[in-house]
């Protein structure tokens, strides 16, 4: 069992050693998902506020050399491009304020060419479709400053993910599939991006420069059910503090994140037991290697270790960096990128 | 979303010497594998016919190894063109896959790429045999029967069959649950079947329905505590459809030529003020410039400069279809108009619109429907003796809740209060929704009472037995109110009311002024006693005068904001 307190310079370790564990055997079959791994740890270390813990450089570099040449990046390197991976490594670049290392028009079109004609997204050319699909796009492209005709038609997309919508509130990852909170808080992490701009039309430009301004931009939290849909999610929480992803399911420290960010977005964390959370996910930690585990008394991994620190810091965990819950980045990040705050 | 490692029990992570051995020699045959499978990828021959062994070697091991299925697929894609073109030799290479493929699902059933490499071979024969790929989604949900994969790979075999409204779907997610009454994945799959097989023969869909109510009685009475049933009985009770319409619409004159319009609407909407239509062109819509997005709401507004100052807004505004980010394109639309004489409410609000926001953009899979009140009733009265022979369970006693709200009327509201109530000491951990919805019980009733309003502008609401927690529809608060008292309740965020002119929201529990932008008549705001430890957010109340924030819990920071006296 653990301490009760967040296990920082332990995690920073257990991050730090994570490229050490040649001799086995998952860290091989673990491969194809490498630059996923680089993102959960890096962004885990920026928000324990230890910035410095991995080289920066060489993160970069390690990015870079997963780029295809068509602006798409691969799980790692030899590895086909993916959207998965395009988000992660858009991602890296952001919060290293790296951005400018790649060509953010080309990336852009490589993730608007995988819109389909019913609004939603493809992961790769095989296309396999699923609203997560459509979360990584669109996250994407407005990390790059591209969330615009015309690399993406939003209003479909838009309407692809509504079509998503179960009578529960929640979202599936394609009509019809039942509601998860992963797919959740892809869908409404989405619609909480997508920031409609109304741009004055061309015969009433003035000169003036507030005129040629946007005129007014809102994002499409209008399309999903508040009351019902936060009340569901506030039902994932368990007697032992957990939260699980559907009824009737086991508890996962991963939903820590998938749930919470979203009644974050919705601003109804305060309907859940939030100090029963807490202590859950601080029993999840392995105090022995550092690290986060799916839930207590399990083996810690990388992905959890994330979701689990991200979700103390939107509890409002003290030493934590403020993580945005649309985007699970650090909200420094967002606000150098110019990208406007949660309203 | 499984992409950490699930379930693996520490204890056994510990290897003994000859597990690391075996641990080891796995990990050079997994690399010297990957080495043969992408030297070939990479050779002047990739698609040599050893090639499908040396990718089938590599997922053996690992089957989320992507690049690899791409490869094969690449493969099979040159072969299906070249040696193996003939119909016979497709199907044998394809079947090939099909088997392997079988195998592996059945050790990794959540792999996502197993199941889209499936897709793909099944979408490249010419005539799958759908009936077999039903046979393993029905093998893998009996092995675990909420896989979603195993449910999502079953309605994507159905939709390539053309078989998605199937009457035996119906009888087989009966069995589903007959089996186990905690198979949410199948009363889910319920909600989506009926309405798209039962189509417009509504009295099947009613025979189906009413034989579910009794599915659902006789599980909720075996197992109270299992949240499955009790949330499909909430889709077997339905909602409400409900259109687009202007709840009301006011004009006020801001300064000199210019006029704010503030249009409330029954669901939050997502509008672009740039596309309304006025009737008389002398009149034009100011643009503002906003560098913030704002939460869309149920209220819009915007502002209309008159040709010359001091004259009375007289005119005619119509919002078109167009001005509505609306979900779907194939909404049935007409168009709203608001007609202004001069005074400061619309005289005449006219028009609907028929949106979807509630439903699905399927026309089959939108039908919702909405139970008579005697079902309600019928309901009621069941769960009713639940509760009261269950009285420690929490689910009987949130039904109870869901149907008084829904049937209304003083008794029902105070008796769900009180369930409420009784719902906070069973359930702590969510005793803030429990609070919520007292809140909203009270404001409703609170609401009620204004329906009416004197002529006089400012109404004290009445004292409340509660301290409200939230304000669930500040925008319904009739317009002719703008002065509004709400001091000593519980608030954490300010209330949005529209139309207000001056609030006061002394002594609750703010933490943060936003959304003042929202609140474009706002002059004066008192928001002493509370936890505020910040004044960011007050420059959004543009029409902001004056503003009391004295007796907060730390001492607020002095901020300037231009035209705003602030008393600290």
């Amino acid at each position: 069992m653990s301490d009760n307190r967040l296990l920082t310079d332990l995690h920073v370790s257990y991050i730090q050693g994570l490229d050490k564990k040649k001799e086995s055997f998952e860290y091989w079959a673990g491969e194809h998902l490498r630059l996923n791994g680089v993102y959960w740890g890096l962004t885990s270390l920026h928000l324990l506020k230890h910035e410095s813990a991995l080289d920066s450089n060489e993160v970069i570099e390690y990015v870079l050399a997963c780029r295809h040449s068509n602006g798409a990046f691969g799980g790692h390197t030899g590895h086909d491009a993916h959207l998965l991976y395009t988000l992660s490594a858009v991602q890296i670049l952001c919060t290293l304020d790296a951005l400018d290392r790649i060509d953010r028009d080309q990336t852009a079109k490589y993730v608007a060419s995988l819109q389909q004609p019913d609004g939603s997204f493809a992961g790769d050319e095989y296309s396999e479709i699923d609203t997560r699909f459509s979360y990584c796009a669109l996250s994407c492209l407005s990390l790059l400053g591209k969330l615009q005709a015309p690399f993406v038609d939003i209003s479909k997309a838009v309407t692809f993910i509504h079509s998503c919508k179960n009578f529960d509130g929640g979202y599936g990852s394609v009509p019809g599939a039942e509601s998860h909170s992963g797919q959740i808080f892809c869908c409404v992490g989405a619609l909480a991006i997508v920031v409609f701009i109304f741009i004055v039309p061309k015969h009433e430009k003035t000169t003036n420069d507030t005129a040629r301004a946007p005129q007014l931009s809102q994002n499409r939290l209008d399309l999903v059910e508040t009351d019902r849909l936060a009340w569901w999610l506030a039902e994932r929480q368990l007697k032992n503090g957990g939260l699980n992803g559907r009824p009737e399911k086991l508890e996962d420290v991963c939903y820590s994140w998938w749930v919470l960010s979203c009644l974050s977005i919705l601003d109804r964390i305060h309907w859940i037991n939030r100090e029963k959370l807490v202590q859950f996910i601080l029993n999840a930690q392995d105090t022995d290697t550092g690290g986060i585990a799916d839930r207590p008394g399990d083996v810690s991994d990388v992905f959890h270790t994330l979701f689990g620190i991200a979700g103390l810091s939107l509890l409002g965990y003290p030493g934590l960096e403020p993580v945005d819950p649309r985007y699970c980045m650090p909200v420094k990040v967002l606000q150098r990128l110019g990208i406007p705050d949660q309203p | 979303m499984a992409d950490g490692s699930h379930n693996q029990k520490k204890s056994s992570a510990v290897l003994s010497a000859a597990e690391t051995e075996a641990n080891k020699r796995r990990t050079k045959t997994y690399i010297d594998k990957w080495a043969v499978m992408a030297t070939m990828r990479d050779s002047a021959d990739p698609f040599d016919a050893s090639a499908l062994d040396a990718t089938q070697a590599v997922v053996e091991l690992n089957p989320d190894a992507y690049t690899v299925w791409n490869y094969r697929r690449r493969i099979l894609t040159h072969l299906f063109a070249t040696s193996h073109s003939d119909e016979k030799d497709r199907v044998l290479l394809a079947k090939q896959d099909l088997k392997l493929l079988e195998k592996l699902i059945r050790i990794h059933p959540k792999s996502y790429w197993l199941w889209v490499h499936r897709r793909w071979v099944l979408e490249n024969m010419s005539s799958p045999d759908w009936d077999r790929e039903l046979l393993i989604s029905q093998m893998m949900l009996d092995l675990d029967a909420r896989n979603f994969h195993g449910w999502s790979y079953r309605r994507s075999v159905l939709k390539s069959a053309g078989r998605l409204q199937d009457l035996a779907e119906i009888e087989y997610t009966n069995a589903k649950i007959r089996q186990n009454f905690s198979n949410y994945s199948a009363w889910h799959y319920r909600s989506r079947l009926i309405p798209s097989v039962t189509g417009e023969d509504f009295e099947q869909r009613d025979s189906i329905i009413q034989k579910d109510f009794e599915t659902v009685r006789n599980a909720i009475y075996t197992e109270p505590a299992d949240q499955s049933a009790w949330l499909y009985q909430r889709w077997l009770l339905g909602q409400k459809p409900s259109n687009l319409i202007v709840e009301w619409a006011i004009a006020e004159h801001a300064s000199d030529a210019k006029f704010i319009v503030i249009v409330c609407f029954n669901a939050p909407v997502s509008m672009n003020p740039s596309k309304v239509i006025l009737s008389d062109a002398k009149y034009r819509i100011e643009r503002t410039a906003t560098n913030s997005p704002i939460m869309p709401s149920h209220v819009v507004s915007f502002s209309i400069i008159a040709p010359q100052a001091d004259t009375p807004l007289k005119l005619e505004i119509c919002l078109k279809p167009d001005c509505f980010n609306l979900p779907t394109s194939n909404s049935q639309l007409e168009e709203i108009s608001l007609s202004f004489d001069g005074t400061r409410s619309a005289m005449r609000v006219e028009g609907t619109i028929t949106t979807q926001s509630n439903a699905q953009t399927d026309n089959t899979l939108q039908m919702n429907q909405y139970q008579p009140l005697e079902i309600w009733e019928r309901e009621l009265a069941s769960i009713r003796e639940l509760a009261e022979f269950e009285p420690e369970s929490k689910w009987p006693w949130m039904a109870l809740v869901h149907c008084l709200k829904e049937l209304g009327g003083e008794n029902n509201v105070r008796e769900a209060i009180s369930v409420c109530d009784t719902l906070e000491r069973l359930d702590p951990d969510r005793k803030n929704y429990y609070r919520d919805t007292i809140s909203d019980f009270h404001w409703n009733q609170t609401l009620d009472k204004l329906t009416n309003p004197s002529t006089s502008e400012s109404i004290g609401i009445p004292p409340m037995p509660w301290k409200l927690t939230r304000i669930p529809t500040p925008h319904l608060l009739p317009p002719i109110l703008t002065i509004l008292n709400l001091a000593n309740h519980a608030l954490t965020d300010i209330p949005v009311f529209p139309c207000l002119r001056e609030l006061n929201v002394d002594n609750n529990l703010i933490q943060i002024v936003r959304r003042l932008d929202m609140m474009p008549l706002l002059q004066r705001l008192s928001i002493k006693k509370n936890m505020l430890k910040s004044l960011r957010g007050l420059e959004g109340g543009k029409g902001l005068k004056e503003v009391w924030v004295s007796e907060n819990d730390s001492v607020v920071e002095q901020v300037d904001v231009e035209r705003v006296l602030i008393h600290y």
